[in-house]
């Protein structure tokens, strides 16, 4: 099967953040208590409840001001940085490209989130044990034949799901369009980082400006951890509970997730 | 009525893998295989929030909306919602602590009547409240109704009454409300339009 | 709205003018990227630098209140640079007509102005054109004569010079030029500029006249009519057009036609006898079936079809003034379905209060409301409080079926997808049943003239059924019952009964009634004809005539609206036409504005409370004085509440405030403070200001501050953003906006101070719709 890409054109994006939220209302996600702090930017981070967001950036420039939005999520790599590290050996790639966490065999040691030169995956509860929560790409609709939720929600089309190729086809012939139009610094993003991202971006500034990577890297405390575990990776493997490296590594990710108080009644 | 989000799950006809569920004994599931709503009800309605007036689907299994997205044969918003549209369902349905799917709990279900200088609100049954209401409304009228001005001009109106419609509320609802209103003579009628 | 939404794709130049589309009505974002796509250019005028703003081609900032002044300057530089759609104007507006010559205009006040105090009244005897022995206008097709419309036009105007408007607007020269070249372009026969407006214009002592600036822009440019042009009011709320569109307004009843006033339509015949011309001229038939639907059998032509039964208006009553006479003590009960002025009214803390002098309170919500819960508010004392209060529990939209109308004016049938939640009941079926419990006890006990109440034509089955209600607003004939087709159809003899005139035709079948229609276009010009039902009568953009020249080519050929065929002697059309279209064009030519009497759009007006043009003032509460005359604020409206006014240049309030939404929340936000996702997304009340100002006051984003106006205060936190600046007024003064959400109150999920605690209780001089927009205020740190 063909590989799927969701395709966000930032240019044409309002900030409504319709995707945010047709995430949570498609994943059946509940709401987390957040507060204000200034920005419309909320919630202010990704969350075991939360799996998307965008991101509000906004520049004053000379005399004008521009208010860049941008949606966050799994970027579903090709070489995914957090697969390898992974002790349990529960994360894979799915036959549509998506990255799949496999909860069963997830320790919830949060290597994952480490390595993830994104920052996207969270450790959070499930029944008696952690595990690592972040975006499915609404396999179960994708696989169904069914667009992603947010690609489904977005009013201008600036978030789009398709095929790979078909998607990074439209972004050159969409950053060609731009830089007609004067926009020199229009460029595609996720083209080649991290062997090509799920999830390609149409930029009208520098990536930076948007919040992610210039030059995404699995960061190099992650592949010495990587090496590190390697014998606790066998062990888990074989079906052992390494609870000292649960505890170790995944206290501090409860404890915050457990800070936030569900926010319905 | 609760439904926890492993049974709702199970009524909208998705399977969660059995293995997981059982051995964890929680309803939370990842990656799942199946489309959970492939085999709902759908209705289509619009959206009672701006004026746009985007289609919208309600998946109903049992006799209960289970999801709620863009109508993608409406030719207004072809399918998709704004985040306002997108939370629909949370208006209906919420989470509680244990993750289980309830109806919002802020709902207005129960009539509610405040008698003068209470603290706080009494439940009370539609048959009550009717008659109860009624009479208010009766006794007001009947105390302030004037039928003809100074003038002897003939108004048959009482200004002693109040009227707030709603932007909110269905055409044959307003329709309903006016035909009241004029009906025991109210004049002072306004709504949210000019607020 | 006179287009629709997806029409906005035609647009050569979108003008967003007063309303925020991408953050208030998303979805038509759709449509404004697809005409963007095709080499549209947006464009933004607003106070701050919005969501809109963001994906705009050209953004301009402008001072809260100047609308005018802003439109007013363009239209000069239209008139100036010759750029207007020159035979539109002849053929289409009342460019040409003459107007008495002792009309005239001097420092800020038409003629006819009488004092009254330090307002004014005017006596609109010389607004009026000047007529032939027949009693035709004369004309001037010239377009030289001193006195016609077009010359009085261009000479009111010219006082708007650009060096002018922007020391009044704050909008720096180079971008209102921008502006003004960009959308003035759309003057160009064959070219299409849609203006979308919304709370932004209309929330003002002016906001008709703003409204009709734009208008009077849209007809210089001759963008009505046309596909892709317009001026589309972008409604905020979901049936507000159904509801206004019902009457459930003080001033009106059902399609538009005025409530009877107990000094000009003391009868049936005097009420008939002040029907404008134009369609209006039908308004007898419009009433005697409305009089029919409401008291049946017993409205006969000898009894004046119960004319009397209608309560007669005696003076203002819209909720400024029904609040003023609520504090007063003059209303003892109120109803309020699915409202929350608590939250929503201007001067709110002190409409809170004055429902304390109520005897009893009716209340209908979903969830628990601030007007309801009243006497819950942190601070009151309820054992002070005597109102009793009913608060019942409302059916949601899903559980219950029903229409509502889109500002498109799409009628669209939303279908019962669950049943109501416990007690909750849909409010027809409330409605009804209140209504016949009160009947009941007049038929037990009689009462004061129970007439209207006991003869009402009211039956809509046990359970209340929407498609009954819905064939009454259709209309049939009262003799058999028989659903008419449309309202060409109805009589002014009793022979037919009609709930609202507007909406005839669109239930008129029970089996398939066009508002249920679910069939998408597949040719055409996105006008979706058998998708829904649009009033009048399936039309979808409004003075279509217009989108064609005066021989009946479209101006514009790859959209046509509509079009004349001179072979086949017949107009083809993707449109219901908005004129008689069994006659050749030529008939049609000056007639393409049929609810006028000219028939043609009006540049000149003497319908307006404030003067045949609109003229700058400055808003009631202003920090600078107005520059283009000595009459500060719109010398007509009303003053309800005198000393409740900051001075103009006030130092104990210097900045100026407005008030807006967010994408994330809703009116007074009863629907999205007590949802949990969209409380997670937009958590709390803030207001912003610039970063300029939070400097001068000690302030960072994310620390709590005090709002205060002349009428009350509030605190909550501040967000310090570069998308708000200071801007530069008359005589150099720097204007500091605050602007705040008007979502919060004091119940509900996420709770927060109320902004319309410090809005003033001031409204347009022809609505009497509150200036929440421009208003004086201070602001400090507390936290």
């Amino acid at each position: 099967m063909a590989k799927k890409a969701r395709l966000i054109d930032t240019t044409l994006c309002i900030g409504c953040k319709s995707c945010q939220v047709a995430c949570k209302n498609w994943n059946q996600l509940p709401a987390t208590q957040t507060e204000f702090t200034g920005s419309y930017e909320n919630p202010p981070d990704l969350h075991p409840e939360i799996w998307s967001r965008v991101r509000f950036n906004e520049y004053a420039e000379n005399d004008s001001v521009k208010w860049y939005f941008s949606f966050i999520s799994c970027m579903h790599c090709a070489k995914p940085g957090c697969m390898p590290v992974c002790p349990a050996n529960a994360i894979s790639i799915t036959e549509l490209g998506t990255v799949r966490v496999d909860q069963e065999r997830c320790i919830g040691c949060a290597l994952c989130k480490s390595a993830c030169p994104f920052n996207i995956p969270r450790v959070g509860e499930l029944g008696d044990k952690s595990v690592a929560w972040k975006c499915t790409f609404c396999y179960d609709r994708i696989s169904n034949g069914h667009i992603t939720a947010c690609a489904k929600a977005c009013p201008t089309g600036a978030l789009s799901f398709g095929d790979q190729n078909d998607k990074l086809a439209e972004a050159e012939a969409r950053v060609a369009l731009l830089q007609e139009k004067g926009h020199a610094k229009a460029q595609i993003y996720g083209k080649d980082e991290m062997g090509g991202l799920g999830v390609i971006y149409v930029l009208a500034d520098s990536p930076d400006k948007y919040g992610l990577p210039v030059d995404p890297q699995v960061s190099l405390g992650s592949y010495l951890w990587n090496v590190a575990l390697r014998p606790v990776k066998f062990l888990a493997t074989m079906g052992i509970t390494i609870g000292v490296i649960n505890n170790l590594i995944s206290k501090r990710e409860l404890k915050n997730t457990k800070n936030r108080a569900r926010h319905d009644d | 009525m609760k439904i926890s989000r492993r049974s709702f799950l199970a009524i909208s006809g998705a399977a969660i893998t059995a293995g997981v569920a059982a051995k964890l004994g929680i309803s939370k599931r990842i990656i799942p295989e199946d489309y959970r709503i492939a085999y709902a009800d759908t209705v289509t309605t619009v959206c009672p929030i701006c004026g746009v007036g985007c289609g919208v689907l309600c998946y109903v299994e049992n006799g209960q909306i289970v999801a709620i997205e863009g109508d993608p044969d409406n030719p207004i918003n072809e399918g998709s919602l704004c985040s306002k549209g997108s939370a629909l369902f949370n208006m209906y349905y919420t989470y509680n602590a244990k993750s289980e799917l309830v109806p919002n709990q802020r709902r207005m279900t129960k009539v509610l009547y405040r008698a003068p200088r209470a603290k706080d609100w009494e439940v009370k049954d539609w048959d009550w409240a009717l008659e109860n209401m009624a009479r208010r409304i009766k006794d007001t009228r009947d105390k302030y109704f004037e039928e003809k001005n100074g003038d002897g001009v003939t108004v048959n109106r009482c200004t002693a009454l109040s009227w707030l419609g709603s932007a909110m509320c269905n055409n044959e609802e307003n329709y309903l409300f006016h035909k009241f209103a004029r009906a025991h003579g109210f004049l002072n009628i306004d709504h949210c339009a000019r607020l | 709205m006179t287009n629709h939404w997806i029409d906005y794709q035609h647009a050569d130049v979108i003008l967003q003018f007063g309303g925020n589309t991408a953050e208030n009505h998303p979805i038509s974002m759709k449509w404004i990227t697809k005409a963007m796509e095709k080499g549209g250019k947006l464009i933004v005028v607003d106070p701050r630098f919005t969501r809109t703003a963001a994906v705009a081609d050209l953004y301009a900032p402008i001072r809260p209140g100047t609308n005018i002044a802003f439109l007013g300057g363009i239209m000069n530089y239209c008139l100036e640079k010759r750029l207007y759609h020159e035979e539109y104007v002849l053929h289409y507006t009342n460019a040409s007509s003459l107007i008495s010559p002792g009309f005239g205009f001097q420092d800020g006040l038409f003629t006819g102005a009488q004092m009254n105090g330090e307002q004014v009244s005017y006596d609109k005897s010389t607004w009026a054109y000047q007529t032939d022995a027949d009693g035709n206008i004369i004309k001037d097709d010239s377009l030289q004569d001193p006195h016609c419309v077009f010359q009085l036009l261009k000479k009111h105007f010219s006082r708007y010079t650009v060096e002018k408007v922007c020391e009044i607007t704050g909008c720096p020269e180079e971008k209102f030029l921008e502006v003004a070249e960009l959308y003035c372009s759309t003057g160009k026969p064959g070219k299409a500029g849609t203006i979308l407006y919304a709370m932004g214009v209309t929330q003002f002592t002016q906001g008709s006249e703003n409204v009709r600036a734009l208008a009077m822009l849209q007809l210089l440019l001759g963008n009505m009519g046309i596909a892709g042009g317009g001026v589309n009011a972008q409604r905020g709320q979901s049936n507000v057009q159904g509801s206004t569109d019902m009457g459930n307004l003080f001033h009106i009843i059902p399609g538009y036609m005025p409530c009877p006033h107990e000094k000009t339509h003391p009868t049936l015949k005097a009420y008939n006898d002040t029907s404008p011309g134009g369609y209006w001229e039908n308004r007898p038939k419009f009433m005697v079936s409305l009089l029919k639907a409401f008291w049946g059998e017993h409205a006969t032509a000898e009894n004046d079809f119960c004319y009397d039964y209608l309560p007669k208006l005696d003076k203002e009553r819209s909720h400024i003034a029904s609040s003023k006479y609520m504090g007063e003590g003059e209303i003892k009960g109120m109803i309020c379905f699915a409202d929350n002025p608590a939250v929503t009214g201007p001067t709110a803390s002190a409409k809170r209060h004055y429902q304390t002098k109520l005897d009893w309170l009716i209340s209908v919500d979903i969830y628990e409301n601030e007007t309801a819960a009243f006497w819950k508010e942190p601070g009151v004392n309820p054992e002070e409080i005597d109102t009793e209060v009913f608060l019942l529990p409302a059916a949601m939209h899903f559980e219950k079926d029903g229409t509502i109308a889109n500002s498109g004016r799409w009628i669209q049938w939303r279908y019962k997808a669950q049943d109501p939640l416990g007690d909750s009941k849909p409010d027809l079926w409330i409605v009804d049943r209140l209504f016949k419990a009160v009947r009941r006890l007049y038929e037990r006990e009689g009462g004061v003239f129970p007439d209207p109440i006991l003869k009402m034509n009211w039956d809509y089955g046990e359970e209340a059924d929407s498609s009954r209600v819905a064939m009454e607003l259709n209309g049939y004939e009262t003799a058999s019952g028989a659903l008419i087709e449309n309202f060409s159809k109805l009589a002014d003899d009793g022979s037919t009964a009609c709930g609202n005139w507007i909406y005839s035709g669109y239930y008129n079948n029970e089996t398939a009634p066009a508002c249920k229609s679910r069939i998408k276009e597949t040719e055409g010009i996105g006008n979706n004809p058998e998708w829904a039902f649009a009033w009048p009568l399936n039309r979808r953009i409004i003075y279509n005539r217009a989108s064609a020249d005066p021989q009946g080519n479209p101006w514009n050929p790859d959209v046509p609206v509509l079009w004349w065929d001179s072979i086949g002697l017949e107009w083809k059309k993707n449109d219901v036409p908005d004129f008689n279209a069994n006659v050749p064009p030529e008939e049609t030519k000056y007639n393409a504005f049929i609810m006028t009497e000219e028939g043609q759009g009006r540049l000149f007006s003497s319908g307006m409370a404030e003067g045949p043009f609109p003229e700058h003032y400055e808003p009631w509460e202003s920090p600078v004085p107005n520059i283009m005359s000595s009459v500060q604020f719109n010398p007509v409206c009303t003053i309800w509440y005198p000393d409740s006014r900051a001075d103009v240049g006030s130092n104990e309030f210097p900045y100026v405030c407005t008030s807006y939404r967010l994408t994330e929340h809703y009116q007074s936000g009863i629907m999205t403070r007590n949802n949990p996702w969209l409380v997670e997304a937009m958590p709390e009340m803030f207001v912003e200001i610039s970063p300029s100002l939070a400097n001068k006051i000690g302030i960072q984003s994310g620390d709590m501050v005090e709002v205060s106006s002349k009428r009350g205060k509030f605190e909550c936190k501040c967000a310090v953003t570069p998308r708000i600046k200071s801007l530069t007024v008359t005589g150099g003064k720097e204007i500091e906006i605050v602007g705040f959400f008007f979502h919060w109150g004091f119940m509900g999920l996420s709770k927060g101070p109320s902004g319309n605690d410090i809005t003033p209780s001031i409204g347009c001089a022809n609505t009497n719709i509150p200036e929440y927009k421009a208003f004086l205020c201070n602001i400090r740190r507390t936290g």
